[in-house]
């Protein structure tokens, strides 16, 4: 532990809004290190590393790189800085091609008078992109024409054409398929030996176990635990990730499996948008089945044609009964509620109170004698505040100052005040902290237990294994395989059917 | 320091609804001091009273549109064209039921247009209401090109205060009802605050922002009743600028020009008095009637730039 510290935070404290999603976190790298930043969604620990990486400032605290302040202002200035990062979202410009992907912002470095010798640029892409073995790409091809993983590789080259110090992996490997993995071992461990330092993020604990040198602990924007290698211990981990013991209660303990006989929601041979291709499903009474895959396998997609929002170019969606669903408002006629991946910007009105939010989709269940009565509206929403303990000042607050999970509680009851039979659920925890996740899932095993269905579409493997009844992992826009519940299913599984 | 903030959030949510009522009893003080008491005699308040009936009226029908986030330019124009078609056909010998509808019907032609080129063919509602506001105006600056044309001798009796003040009542408790107690209402504002959380709640956001259009169109014919009752006649210049004191009206009383769940019925209601107030008082002070649509469209600008800077935590509304 006697080498030089890369970076060093203080203190470093980050609040987007009423959200604090950092407080208060001091960390060091040492050079030779493979730190592992670990934690639940929302923990903060991509939060923490774009601030390393320059995406943007901390509320407050303070940076070190090599013992003197560090600011960078923007990415750019971090990577010049010697701090570079691979995203977890998708970081290349469609529509452009492979070198100029790569090259982004740094044109300069083949450019005389400003003007660029493409040439050369082609050259040293296709050299970047053969010394971390990469020979299948052409730099000068559209960068359209490659896969995911392609191009989440052809975003790692671009990371490390500078030569950066520190070297940042956020939640890449998730993407990618063994081959793909392996590229990125062999640089972490190049990086290893070079001296220099990697901060490594992945969701995968056997990964995160495997690859690191020392483990940070995040858990709801606080620093939890630093672990050194020979600490290791994996129940320990999430343990410490959750912030308790781990009892059968977070998901549901039963390996079951079984629903209904009814089915109660059909898809037929669905097509749509640019990805759906023949998506046939059947939801039953009482099941919980999972849609897994990654983010642009269309599972997203499906989700908004089930709910009647998005039109198939081909293919219906159908109740039970064999009604054809054609627009959200019939859907929920029929008893379907929606809860969207993009909560607010699709899910809620934030301008609005929770009692408005609320009581929307049952304007007409409300209503009496023509008429919408404020007494039976205040009931109506007192309700569900009650019901899901809703944490708010007061029912007429603005849904815009709750927190994310009280946000998230919100949209759930529009659709339990509608008395919704049948849930589509899109990323139903995303962005919310680990106890009110922990009531989702208890609400959504009881709804299963009163006989409501619920789809559940999510990027996050250990829900869909911990929640479903059935899981069907979906692969460029076509359903790629359908496990059943069983203690034996594992991410692994899953992820060599999503890549 | 939280339960603290939290007082502060109640203050202000409670300041911001009293706002309103506060400004236009200001501006009844101010005027009434300085103006040497003018505002408040009995033939000053009548004229003040005769000028906001039909401004309230439309203004009622707009916060629908309004509240969807509809902007709208074409009130002055389009009433303009309802008086218009009304006393054309009081001179053809229409009897009052039927020019009644036709102001009413020719209002509503225009506001379905624009409603429909809106909604449907997807035209910002800004451009769509400039045109029609255009093509009215060509209309009416045709058609009154030559000659102005004056109501029959028997509508001037529909100008007195049972009528007026009965319209006036009845409209609002109507739109009252419709936008506050109804799921129309309740819609509108929803897609002024989120058009696809409003439709993922399955508020059908096509039909509901042309019912809007429709009511618009509706009250706009029943103020050009009032006005073609009052004015007597039709010129090139009738309702003109009456598009801005509906605007004006709408700020003043609070209702966000964005939409959204902040917009209230009765804001309507002040605001159209604090409109007329406020241009009437300027003139008892003897500022010049020129000057006072200077002084109007700075005063709107400065209360929409305040409402704008209340929210500076980014996110608009």
């Amino acid at each position: 532990m006697g080498n030089e510290v890369l970076i060093k935070t203080n203190q470093i404290v980050k609040h987007f809004g009423l959200t604090h999603a950092l407080n208060g976190i001091s960390i060091e790298v040492r050079r030779g290190e493979v730190v592992g930043l670990i934690g639940e969604n929302g923990s903060g620990k991509s939060t923490l590393s774009s601030i390393l990486s320059g995406i943007y400032p901390p509320t407050s605290g303070s940076l070190e790189w090599k013992g003197k302040p560090y600011k960078p202002v923007d990415a750019m200035d971090a990577q010049r800085h010697g701090v570079s990062m691979v995203t977890q979202e998708m970081g290349t410009l469609p529509g452009i091609r492979v070198a100029d992907n790569i090259f982004l912002g740094r044109e300069e470095f083949f450019a005389r008078k400003k003007i660029v010798n493409r040439k050369k640029m082609y050259e040293a892409a296709r050299e970047a992109l053969g010394k971390i073995g990469i020979t299948d790409i052409d730099p000068e091809a559209p960068i359209a024409g490659y896969g995911l993983e392609d191009r989440k590789l052809i975003e790692v080259v671009r990371a490390i054409y500078t030569d950066p110090e520190i070297f940042i992996v956020d939640e890449t490997t998730t993407a990618l398929s063994q081959k793909g993995r392996e590229i990125i071992y062999r640089l972490i461990e190049k990086f290893q030996k070079e001296d220099r330092a990697v901060i490594f993020i992945s969701h995968d604990l056997e990964e995160i176990m495997q690859v690191c040198s020392r483990l940070i602990v995040l858990r709801d924007g606080d620093f939890i635990a630093d672990l050194s290698r020979e600490e290791f211990e994996e129940n320990r981990i999430k343990e410490l990730m959750v912030g308790r013991k781990l009892t059968g209660d977070y998901y549901r303990s039963d390996y079951d499996g079984t629903y209904g006989k009814d089915v109660v929601l059909k898809a037929e041979r669905i097509y749509a948008g640019h990805v759906l291709q023949d998506v046939s499903l059947e939801l039953h009474k009482g099941e919980i089945l999972g849609i897994g895959g990654l983010t642009d396998c269309g599972m997203h997609d499906l989700g908004k044609v089930l709910f009647g929002m998005e039109k198939p170019l081909y293919g219906s969606v159908s109740f039970g009964d064999g009604t054809k669903i054609t627009s959200a408002k019939q859907a929920i006629s029929g008893k379907v509620g929606y809860v969207s991946k993009n909560r607010d910007q699709e899910g809620l009105i934030l301008s609005a109170s929770i009692l408005d939010n609320t009581v929307l989709p049952s304007l007409n269940k409300i209503m009496r004698t023509g008429l919408i009565f404020r007494r039976d509206e205040k009931n109506f929403t007192d309700k569900q505040v009650k019901d899901l303990s809703i944490k708010c000042r007061e029912i007429e607050q603005d849904v815009r100052d709750l927190s994310g999970g009280n946000k998230q509680k919100v949209v759930f009851g529009k659709w339990l005040g509608n008395e919704s039979e049948i849930f589509i659920l899109d990323c139903p925890t995303r962005g919310i902290d680990i106890g009110v996740k922990a009531f989702m899932y208890q609400l959504m095993y009881r709804l299963k237990k009163e006989g409501k269905s619920i789809i559940m579409i999510s990027e996050e493997l250990p829900e869909l294994i911990g929640m479903s009844d059935r899981i069907m992992i979906m692969k460029g826009g076509k359903i790629q395989r359908t496990f059943h519940r069983s203690e034996e299913l594992n991410e692994s599984a899953l992820i060599k059917e999503m890549v | 320091m939280e339960t603290k903030e939290k007082q502060m959030k109640l203050y202000n949510d409670i300041l911001r609804k009293l706002i309103p009522f506060l400004g236009l009893a200001v501006m009844i003080v101010v005027f009434q001091v300085f103006g040497e008491g003018k505002l408040l005699t009995a033939g000053n308040m009548k004229s003040i009273l005769n000028q906001t009936v039909y401004v309230a009226i439309m203004a009622f029908g707009a916060v629908f549109v309004y509240s969807h986030a509809g902007m709208d330019l074409s009130y002055g124009a389009v009433i303009g064209f309802s008086v218009l078609s009304a006393i054309l056909a009081g001179r053809a010998g229409a009897p009052l039921a039927v020019i009644l509808l036709i102001n009413i019907a020719s209002a509503v032609f225009w506001f379905a247009l624009n409603g429909f080129i809106s909604v449907y063919l997807r035209v910002s509602p800004f451009i769509t209401s400039l045109c029609v506001m255009y093509m009215c105006r060509g209309i009416l600056n045709t058609v009154c090109a030559k000659e102005k044309y004056s109501v029959p001798v028997y509508i001037y009796d529909y100008d007195n205060w049972t009528v007026k003040i009965t319209v006036l009542v009845v409209a609002y408790i109507v739109c009252w009802l419709l936008f506050e107690k109804s799921s129309i209402g309740k819609a509108n504002r929803a897609i002024g605050g989120n058009p696809l959380a409003a439709r993922q709640a399955g508020v059908n956001v096509e039909k509901t922002r042309m019912i809007a259009y429709l009511i618009s169109g509706i009250t706009v014919g029943i103020g050009g009743f009032i006005l073609m009752a009052r004015a007597g006649s039709v010129s090139t210049s009738t309702g003109q600028g009456l598009e801005m004191n509906v605007i004006t009206a709408l700020v003043l009383g609070g209702v966000p020009l964005s939409g959204g769940s902040r917009a209230k019925m009765v804001g309507a209601l002040i605001g159209s008095f604090s409109v007329i107030l406020l241009r009437n008082g300027l003139i008892i002070l003897g500022v010049n009637e020129r000057v006072i649509e200077g002084i109007q469209g700075l005063v709107l600008l400065i209360i929409v730039f305040l409402t704008y800077m209340k929210n500076k935590d980014g996110v608009w509304q």
